[in-house]
């Protein structure tokens, strides 16, 4: 195991591209956090003039004149304000009677602290964990490829137990996507992420377990399947539609009700909401684990007795 | 060494090997001709137990790690160094660091890869590639090597060094199982023969007897293709 | 060989697929991001204030609007990997060597994949109009149909380009993720224009100006200049990539 361990950490430090990829990854989620980010919860205004109106809980965007319709096209229930030289409101532009943006700005004082964002990782969370759960996407193409070139036959006729080399293989990828899962934790740290009621060490955890999920998963399915396009076939034609129900690209909150359900048979959602809620959903989450270990094993067994 | 009884394989609806029993002995090196779909290669994955099959496969004073396996694709990791590779192999086998280092030091230099010993396998040439995945199969020592088309797609240059070194190893004692459809590699290297056809034995003796059989009946200096042509005629009939 | 093209074009499911994403796609992301638009502030209490409140009489884009035309859009950008693989197959099979007149034979897959393309805003303008109500007017519909002139002029290069198939695909697919991600096929167009940052990367993708002239086009909003910075925005990627498959085609463009 720790020889399978070190060749291939050894392998995947040598793959042209792979750790590239593995600075894309953040890179590319910093991205996509960016993005999510958006849907914070947050209302925006947009003003006309020179100085924004104080509103501490308002995100405040500057406007044309000749933008204002447009805007207010686009944003449903927003609200246009115009200002005069000290960021007074002069004039409303409304899509909604009575709308409660008003109220919020002509309550507001200019003592009250300016507007403050942060991103939150309770929108955003989704789609790393949709990586980490199709992460060992990547031990199941080794595996398939090596049935094909003859190695897994040959560590099958030799004094090493397949198993043990499977895990150690398994083991190298897991450590290279923790390696991963920290940069991440520290970017979500020292970019100022709003936590919620998690705390790193949470997430940490909960990121472990996504990729112990991942890996049984992917070990049955490299037992069971002859062609490695297949694998991502499962990752992106299944576990991405699946996401995309369960927080991928838009938070659960604001889906239609039909989607939170659907929501319901993907183990992303539980992953996430365990995150957004700051507690381990312990009876989806250990259910998950031991279907993902059932599964695993099985397929050990099946790639040693697979002839 | 290795006793085959009754072995049956069928894929499906395919018979790949119907009733076949041989026993290959100790200290020779066997050379297993067919067309293709003959039943070569499901007999070396029979050897092998890559497959699974009806019939009974012995091994008698041998076990199934005793048993070097160069497989027809490169069963080797590109991203891997030469050395690397080597000591990966030696490593499944439980070798000893320092003696599968030494090991791997003499079968690298034997092969004349001592100059690529740091360069990745993905980096080295075909021929090399292929010396690669020999030596990899003989890094635990095997008391019997089994290769499945070796010398495929390489230059003749590679491919005379890869026989050579072979036969190097044949006349140091090791039992070789050795498939090609290079009959002049066969004729070189093999000194005895099993002809598959259809899944069957169609023949199988010592390869000079053979060709000396075949020369004495056609009253001309024959080789081992007109052996293979006539086994094929006959089984035409 | 115009009978061959459109025969190819028949009995690919991958035409059809990419014809008939946009709806799916639409629809699955108005869902999810249904219940976003409306601000989030609840209040009961009537608002009091003695500032003039002047009411938006115009058209409002709810979420199933604002995928629709994205999403149209992107996958108008994805034809790039139909008109991209068709050459490239060409190429492989080296019909490309035999073919006398190359520029006509490339024109005749521009061409075509054009008209797949205005088969494909057809019928989704149909579809929208049936499921989504949504129904597009004349100015709307021009910016639509301008679209496949990027995305083929686009895929002609890279399948004239490519060494093999899997770059052509990722090439491709990396440029057009992009373009529909800064573009909106991902992320409302709202959202995406109300936050930090993302507000100045999204016109990275020429999709967001097309999307920006059919909203406001929707919206009866005056285009102003931005019809004139998206025709010249065309030209100039249409001048730049016709040169680059000149000089292609110049050195044989074989694999």
């Amino acid at each position: 195991m720790e020889q399978a361990f070190k060749f291939t950490f050894k392998i995947l430090r040598n793959t042209k591209g792979f750790i590239p990829s593995m600075i894309i990854m953040p890179v590319i989620m910093i991205l996509l956090v960016s993005m999510t980010l958006a849907y914070s919860d947050v209302p925006v205004v947009g003003y006309i003039g020179e100085k924004a109106p104080s509103a501490a809980n308002v995100k405040m965007l500057k406007l044309e004149a000749d933008e204002k319709d447009y805007f207010l096209g686009l944003s449903q229930g927003t609200l246009v304000v115009k200002t005069d030289k000290e960021g007074n409101p002069l004039q409303y532009y409304s899509t909604v009677s009575n709308n409660p943006l008003i109220e919020m700005i002509e309550n507001s004082n200019s003592t009250d602290e300016s507007f403050n964002e942060k991103p939150k990782l309770s929108y955003s969370v989704g789609i790393i964990l949709f990586k980490l759960l199709t992460a060992a996407g990547l031990l199941a193409t080794v595996l398939i490829s090596e049935k094909g070139n003859g190695i897994i036959l040959r560590v099958k006729n030799s004094k090493t137990k397949l198993s043990s080399y499977i895990l150690g293989k398994s083991l190298a990828i897991i450590f290279v996507y923790e390696v991963a899962n920290f940069l991440i934790l520290l970017f979500y740290k020292f970019a100022g992420f709003d936590l919620g009621k998690s705390n790193i060490f949470q997430i940490g955890v909960l990121f472990t377990i996504t990729l112990f999920i991942s890996t049984g998963l992917y070990i049955f399915l490299s037992a069971i399947m002859k062609n490695e396009g297949y694998i991502w076939t499962i990752s992106t034609g299944i576990i991405f539609p699946l996401g995309l129900f369960s927080g991928i690209l838009f938070p659960v909150e604001y889906m239609a009700d039909w989607m939170k359900l659907v929501a319901r048979i993907s183990p992303l959602y539980y992953l996430q909401n365990s995150v957004i809620n700051g507690k381990i959903d312990a009876v989806p989450i250990l259910l998950m684990c031991m279907i993902s270990t059932i599964l695993g094993v099985y397929g050990i067994r099946l790639l040693s007795k697979q002839r | 060494m290795i006793e085959l009884k009754h072995i049956t394989k069928r894929y499906k609806k395919l018979l790949a090997l119907v009733d076949f029993s041989y026993k290959f002995e100790n200290e020779n090196v066997y050379g297993i001709l067919g067309i293709n779909g003959a039943g070569k290669s499901t007999l070396i994955n029979c050897i092998t137990q890559n497959v699974s099959f009806d019939g009974e496969l012995n091994y008698v004073d041998l076990n199934i790690w005793d048993i070097g396996y160069v497989p027809q694709e490169l069963a080797i990791y590109p991203e891997l160094s030469v050395m690397d590779n080597m000591l990966f192999f030696a490593s499944v086998y439980k070798i000893e660091k320092r003696e599968a280092r030494v090991r791997s030091m003499e079968l690298i230099e034997t092969a004349g890869l001592k100059e690529k010993i740091n360069i990745k396998a993905s980096d080295l040439s075909g021929g090399m590639k292929r010396k690669l995945n020999l030596i990899t199969g003989l890094v635990h020592n095997p008391k019997l090597l089994i290769c499945d088309e070796v010398c495929i797609g390489i230059d003749p240059i590679s491919r005379k060094e890869i026989l050579a070194y072979l036969k190097e190893l044949k006349n140091n004692g090791l039992s070789i199982i050795y498939t090609s459809h290079y009959l002049d590699e066969v004729e070189y290297l093999c000194d005895k023969i099993v002809f598959l056809d259809k899944g069957k034995l169609a023949l199988e003796g010592e390869t000079e007897k053979l060709i000396k059989k075949m020369s004495d009946t056609e009253n001309k200096k024959a080789d081992l293709s007109d052996v293979f042509i006539n086994v094929l005629r006959k089984e035409g009939e | 060989m115009l009978k061959k093209e459109i025969k190819g074009i028949i009995k690919n499911p991958a035409y059809f697929i990419i014809m008939c994403l946009p709806m799916l796609i639409a629809f699955i992301m108005s869902e999810g991001t249904k219940n976003y638009l409306s601000q989030h502030v609840q209040s009961i209490v009537a608002v009091t204030t003695t500032k003039e409140v002047i009411m938006h009489n115009g058209a409002l884009l709810n979420s199933k609007v604002q995928f629709a035309v994205s999403e149209l859009n992107f996958m108008l950008m994805m034809c790039a990997i139909l008109a991209g693989l068709s050459i490239f197959e060409e190429r492989k099979l080296h019909v490309w060597e035999r073919i006398v007149g190359k520029g006509n034979f490339i024109l005749l897959k521009f061409f075509i994949h054009y008209a797949f393309s205005i088969v494909m805003i057809t019928f989704n303008l149909i579809g929208f109009s049936i499921f989504f109500d949504i129904n597009f007017p004349i100015g709307s519909v021009c910016v639509f149909l301008s679209i496949p002139i990027i995305s083929v002029v686009l895929g002609l290069f890279v399948g004239l380009s490519s060494g093999n198939r899997a770059m052509l695909s990722n090439t491709i697919l990396t440029i057009v993720m992009l373009m529909g991600y800064f573009g909106g096929a991902l992320s409302l167009t709202s959202v995406l224009s109300n936050t930090k940052f993302m507000n100045v990367f999204m016109y990275l993708s020429p999709l967001t100006m097309a999307n920006r002239l059919i909203f406001k086009n929707l919206v009866h909003v005056n285009w102003g200049n931005d019809l004139w910075i998206w025709s010249l925005a065309i030209f100039v990627f249409v001048t730049i990539f016709v040169s680059l498959i000149g000089r292609r085609v110049k050195n044989g463009a074989s694999i």
